[in-house]
């Protein structure tokens, strides 16, 4: 009886001792969270951006590789008027065979490039397309 | 707070809720870890993962069993990659100092019971801390633990009897010297 009332107490002292861990010290732990979270948060950002760069470049290259293009050849003309506009007049017989022959060659190096895209098979593009959703998935599953 | 930091991934809200359980996540860390800066690291990985994966609290048991069950995975896979890179030289059964300092405050039954608490295996040392300590019950340890139920209540049951002779057999060779 005696045994059994000595072990019980024992429990209750050791269950109310159990019960009250000492309490750690904090050593600005806090603080260090709050920092790499801030830091992850900025990261999260980045990945955010560059995922948007990379869909819109893919996007449009998936869209329509001559409405690339295109849009390549309407901005190579307007740097082209815009430079028209700027030289003096005595100097405009030589800008214009310059800037002819430079026209040309922009537009047989960027017919070039639409006539690779437009080779290149919609499976490599889908493949490529793959590639970089995995390594976006990677990278996201990194980041949070 | 909870709903806060879970609805608009709000770091003020979670860090506030870092505030509040860092405590016991750390404490519970060391008791299974033994080493004051590897239990800190530990923590801050879990704490970030937690942030990271806030969106997969269901809500279910409590945020704090759901971060305790984080620590421990973190913990075993610590234990894991240690034993790959064969790392391990019986650093979790070497005996570490309890320093103090590292403690708010400490009476001396309290250090005792830090010191005895080492000498109980992970499986009894986590299941007793969240059961007594964190006042979990058995069936939410077993999900922390990820263990049968049965095998929890006996690790309970074991280390109590284990920590009770310790402190028995520290307490009577204190009074013979």
């Amino acid at each position: 009886m005696n045994n059994s009332q000595s072990s019980q107490s024992e429990n209750d002292f050791l269950d109310k001792l159990l019960a009250q861990p000492a309490e750690i010290a904090n050593r600005d732990f806090d603080k260090r969270i709050s920092h790499q979270l801030q830091q992850t948060i900025v990261k999260r950002k980045h990945v955010f951006a560059s995922m948007g760069v990379i869909w819109l470049v893919l996007a449009s290259i998936l869209g329509s590789p001559r409405t690339l293009l295109e849009s390549i050849e309407s901005l190579a003309s307007l740097a082209v008027s815009w430079l028209y506009s700027s030289i003096p007049l005595s100097l405009e017989h030589t800008a214009n065979q310059l800037t002819s022959s430079l026209s040309t060659q922009l537009t047989q190096e960027m017919a070039s490039i639409g006539r690779l895209i437009s080779q290149s098979s919609t499976t490599g593009i889908f493949i490529l397309g793959l590639l970089v959703c995995t390594a976006l998935f990677l990278l996201l599953r990194e980041q949070f | 707070m909870i709903e806060g930091a879970l609805a608009h991934r709000d770091s003020d809200a979670f860090s506030a809720l870092v505030k509040m359980h860092q405590g016991k996540i750390r404490a519970f860390l060391l008791r299974l870890c033994k080493n004051y800066d590897l239990a800190d690291d530990l923590a801050q990985e879990t704490f970030i993962s937690a942030y990271r994966r806030l969106t997969t609290f269901e809500g279910k048991g409590s945020f704090q069993g759901w971060l305790f069950k984080i620590a421990y995975n973190n913990f075993m896979q610590h234990i894991r990659s240690s034993a790959r890179r064969s790392e391990i030289t019986d650093e979790y059964s070497l005996q570490f100092e309890v320093l103090e300092s590292n403690y708010q405050s400490m009476s001396a039954l309290q250090y005792d019971l830090e010191k005895a608490m080492q000498q109980l295996s992970k499986q009894e040392n986590a299941s007793i801390t969240l059961c007594h300590s964190y006042g979990h019950s058995h069936q939410e340890i077993a999900d922390i633990l990820q263990l049968p139920l049965g095998t929890v209540k006996s690790s309970i049951l074991r280390g109590k009897v284990k920590l009770r002779e310790i402190l028995v057999l520290r307490d009577e060779l204190e009074q013979a010297s």
